[in-house]
């Protein structure tokens, strides 16, 4: 094992693991956009944030990410849109600054 | 209505029941569900890490190349009892799970908000560069491919005429294997589970089968494990155009399909 570490990190180019860790923290983020309400599947991403802003009904229909039409109650919903863009897109932010920080292949893939 | 975890255990020369108790335990601790063993060895649960051991009667084993990074090992193996989830299920409501999945958050909890079957059509490698068409479609005519890795149904009626229908395929897999223009040598679950979608489908790309919550990633078994510290996994990935070269990877947070069962092992 430890053989093949070294030889590993020997090989190791530090921008191909840097964009590789870039590129699964953004699969995380999409990951962590998604939520389920009322039966729905809903991806809180700008798009959707924008449009229950934009609501000025207290029921709407929403068109779930799997094409359903899911009835919500639109200050509850807005709540949870902002919560759950709010909680994924801070996270993110946090782990993208603590990898692009690093300066060696051991410390990106110890954050 | 009961809710739980089913997965399958058959030892060759991998302990498939260890590392089926290591997921049991994640499962109990990440998702409070409890877990049920089906295997054709003698298992004692004397831990009561399992809720129930359902006893198996597996057919003729296939043989299949099990590969630890650059080396591999030819070993028998029997995987035929998943199209029977729906009857050896003790739970209403199931989820299955391959024992080489580590569990690491609760994201797949929200597969039980519903009655709809779900399944991936898509994961998501953890290796950069690789992208393999075999796991985007089962055969050259665009019939969708999706991982019977981990899957939900729940006891009714719709959901019992699939799994009747997969029982079918599976015995008559020959046919189905012309039909359908499967090159595979061996029998695999994945293009069971995918012929019975499409055929669930009305023979089209529809959307009968829901995605699973959350995403499934995964490392082949030419990568390999080389931590698990909690919640946070650490991987050798295959380097692109090299043999025996990788790169450091690494994910926290996640559940994660670790194909290299060797590896998965040496760290249990």
């Amino acid at each position: 094992m430890d053989e093949k570490l070294e030889k590993a990190l020997g090989f190791s180019n530090l921008a191909t693991i840097l964009n590789n860790q870039k590129r699964i923290l953004k699969e995380q983020y999409d990951e962590e956009l998604v939520f389920y309400h009322a039966g729905g599947k809903f991806k809180a991403d700008r798009t959707l944030f924008s449009f229950v802003c934009n609501l000025d009904s207290e029921d709407a229909v929403i068109i779930d990410e799997n094409s359903v039409p899911v009835k919500i109650e639109v200050e509850e919903f807005k709540n949870l849109v902002k919560s759950h863009y709010t909680t994924a897109s801070d996270n993110f932010l946090s782990r993208y600054k603590a990898i692009s920080n690093k300066r060696s292949v051991e410390g990106i893939v110890d954050v | 209505m009961s809710n739980g975890v089913l997965c399958f255990a058959n030892n060759n020369e991998i302990n498939y029941i260890k590392q089926a108790e290591q997921l049991a335990i994640r499962i109990k601790k990440y998702m409070g569900l409890p877990t049920s063993l089906c295997t054709s060895d003698q298992y004692s649960n004397s831990g009561k890490i399992f809720d129930k051991i359902i006893k198996l009667k597996e057919g003729q084993p296939n043989n299949k190349r099990y590969y630890d990074t650059v080396d591999f090992k030819t070993l028998n193996f029997k995987n035929y009892s998943r199209c029977k989830s729906y009857d050896l299920s003790p739970y209403d409501k199931t989820l299955v799970l391959d024992v080489d999945y580590i569990i690491t958050n609760n994201k797949l909890s929200d597969a039980f908000i519903n009655g709809d079957f779900k399944i991936y059509r898509h994961g998501v490698d953890l290796c950069p560069w690789r992208k393999y068409k075999e796991f985007d479609f089962i055969n050259d005519k665009g019939v969708p491919f999706y991982w019977a890795t981990c899957f939900y149904f729940v006891k009714n009626q719709e959901h019992k005429i699939f799994f009747d229908l997969l029982k079918h395929i599976s015995e008559n897999w020959n046919h189905y294997k012309m039909v359908y223009d499967i090159d595979a040598r061996n029998f695999r679950n994945d293009h069971l589970f995918s012929i019975g979608i499409h055929m669930m489908n009305g023979f089209e790309d529809n959307d009968w089968a829901k995605p699973m919550p959350g995403k499934m990633y995964y490392t082949l078994d030419r990568d390999e494990l080389i931590e698990i510290d909690k919640e946070k996994l650490k991987f050798l990935l295959e380097k692109e155009h090299t043999r025996n070269e990788y790169i450091l990877g690494s994910i926290r947070d996640a559940n994660v399909h670790v194909m290299n069962k060797f590896s998965l092992e040496r760290l249990l």
